[in-house]
């Protein structure tokens, strides 16, 4: 399989098929990660192809780092994309209200399908779902999402629970439904 | 990060989804252009046609409106046959240019100014050829022309103008003259009838609320993509036969769906009506209107709604046409154009209140019916079923007006008729 540092090479080479090849390998990884901030697949249209066009385009500026560092930097591109299409389109708010304290058990992340649990991300608010794709999939601390965001540490650590806790009751009820089918 | 949020990380961060069939080719045709600004501006989206559709539509209507309502200054004399032998055979002597023409908003005899009034003076000449009015220039003074429109209700004519037409070997015999002014007399009478009960009204406000006919409502059922049906296991994440296949074609998943439900419209508006002529009048005003739709996104049977309210205010522009009166019943027909401004959008979900994009400008054009009855001279109820048509704004808001672009509407309203008496 070729590596990310000859398929880098290729493109810089200015090999038009190598470009088709980036595509191809890294799409489907790409639009996942955009639906779960952009839930509507038009809509991901647009926002996989302008972040296809500026991974091709930027490619020169690109600092390789070692097999993978290439895909990860895909990932950052098209996360900005689909968070700054979000911020255009829907209205980010972030309230500093504190959280219900509900404790509740934590159901089973295996027990949902990969494409129900996407689902079910896209039907969170936005403020949430942004803060909860950074924070789970984009690995970032609190602090850098609130750098990211505008926002302060604890309101982001506030929109993470609320999301997480949305999400659990979601699944819950999910579970509940299939164990009564 | 707790074990729960690294379960779903790893359950979800490799995960892949087939992009759309066809993007590609929309990534090469965009890279020239884009290579060559360094991939750091935003690609430039096409402008729909549809826009330039709705706008030049719009445009037409507003011109092709103002043609036919622009009220003529030199109303075109009716052409029949009598009235031409007559012109050519006594050529009378016209009006002084200098005369000007009397202002519309002067007062409430305006209406004579207008273009059915043209229709009641023109047969005059027939029984005064020296009038003022048999000249080609009609701008003769107000005042003047009801005196003369209403002095020939005597239908005894003056011999020496019959006699004339005879000399002069015009076509036309005597008894087909009188006749002809037999019927224009009735004619005027009624007119004038017509006009007593409608002329004083200027301006009429307009208190309405307007519904819909009818709620739109469907569901979908959730396709997989081709590419990632291929490369799912099924077995392993759903062992309980969740996903069925439809022969060799797309797979859907089973027991997820998408319902949407677009409740009827409900609208309520202030109107000002001010008339153009006996016959035509024109209406603007203010509506607001509120739009709510339900989703529901149902997983094996766990629905997850979400409630969408959009809140408009538009701006009609409509005219109307009095077809006819009958005691206190006038019924005529309207049609015009209303722009719409979302004001607020707001969705709401799983109890968490979200404020969305709001909708772009929506245009429509109306027609209908109108049926209105007057319960005082200054006061009448009056109800406009008719038909709307919404034009597709390009927004990604799913609305009734969107689902349902042409849609009946019930308009019931009060009208408060502003009488001028001066």
């Amino acid at each position: 399989m070729e590596t990310e540092r000859e398929l880098l090479d290729a493109i810089r080479g200015g090999e038009r098929a190598a470009m088709r090849r980036l595509y191809d390998r890294y799409s489907g990884y790409a639009m996942a990660i955009g639906l779960r901030y952009v839930p509507n697949r038009d809509e991901m249209r647009d926002v996989l192809q302008d972040s296809f066009v500026k991974i091709i385009t930027g490619i020169s500026r690109f600092d390789y780092r070692g097999e993978g560092s290439l895909k990860s930097w895909v990932s950052r591109i098209v996360a900005n994309r689909a968070i700054d299409y979000v911020k255009e389109h829907e209205r980010l708010h972030f309230t500093e209200e504190m959280p219900d304290d509900v404790i509740a058990p934590e159901p089973d992340v295996g027990e949902v399908p990969p494409d129900v649990l996407d689902g079910m991300i896209g039907l969170l608010p936005a403020n949430y779902r942004v803060v909860l794709n950074l924070f789970v999939f984009e690995q970032l601390s609190h602090r850098e999402i609130s750098q990211q965001l505008g926002i302060s540490e604890q309101n982001s650590a506030m929109l993470f629970y609320r999301a997480k806790k949305m999400l659990q009751k979601m699944m819950t009820e999910y579970k509940n439904k299939q164990q009564r089918i | 990060m707790d074990k729960w949020t690294q379960q779903l990380h790893d359950k979800l961060a490799e995960r892949e989804v087939a992009p759309p069939d066809d993007l590609w080719a929309d990534i090469e045709a965009a890279l020239p252009t884009s290579a060559a600004s360094n991939g750091d501006k935003p690609l430039a989206h096409s402008v729909s046609l549809r826009r330039w559709a709705v706008a030049a539509s719009l445009a037409l209507l507003v011109a092709g409106g103002g043609y036919l309502l622009w009220p003529s200054s030199t109303p075109e004399l009716p052409t029949s046959a009598s009235q031409r032998e007559l012109s050519q055979a006594e050529p009378v002597e016209p009006i002084a240019p200098t005369e000007s023409q009397p202002h519309r908003e002067e007062n409430h005899g305006d209406w004579l100014n207008d273009s059915s009034a043209a229709e009641i003076r023109v047969p005059v000449p027939v029984i005064r050829p020296s009038s003022p009015l048999m000249a080609q220039n009609s701008e003769a003074p107000v005042k003047d022309s009801l005196n003369e429109v209403i002095e020939p209700t005597s239908t005894e004519l003056p011999a020496s103008s019959v006699s004339e037409l005879a000399d002069n070997n015009t076509p036309i015999q005597q008894p087909s003259i009188e006749r002809e002014i037999n019927e224009t007399i009735h004619q005027m009478e009624k007119e004038i009838a017509s006009l007593s009960s409608t002329s004083h009204k200027d301006i009429s406000v307009n208190l309405y609320a307007s519904n819909g006919l009818s709620d739109m409502q469907r569901a979908n059922g959730v396709r997989m993509a081709d590419e990632l049906a291929a490369r799912y296991d099924f077995e392993k994440y759903l062992p309980h036969s969740t996903v069925r296949s439809r022969g060799a074609g797309p797979i859907y998943l089973y027991g997820y769906e998408e319902r949407q439900k677009h409740h009827q419209p409900i609208a309520f508006g202030l109107s000002v009506s001010y008339p153009l002529s006996t016959k035509w009048l024109l209406s603007t005003g203010v509506t607001y209107t509120r739009l709510h739709s339900d989703f529901a996104s149902i997983i094996n049977g766990t629905s997850i709604s979400q409630e969408q309210t959009l809140h408009y205010l538009g701006i009609p522009l409509n005219v109307q046409y009095r077809l006819f009166h009958l005691g206190g019943l006038n019924v005529y027909l309207s049609g015009g154009a209303e722009a719409d401004y979302n004001i607020k959008a707001r969705l709401e979900s799983m109890g968490v209140t979200q404020h969305i994009d709001r909708d772009r400008w929506q245009f429509s054009i109306q027609g209908g019916v109108g049926l209105q009855y007057d319960i005082l001279p200054q006061l009448g109820f009056y109800a406009e079923p008719g038909v709307k048509y919404y034009f597709d704004n390009g927004s990604r808001l799913h609305n009734f007006f969107k689902d349902k672009p042409t849609s009946f509407n019930l308009q019931v309203g009060l009208r408060l008729n502003i009488i001028n008496n001066e």
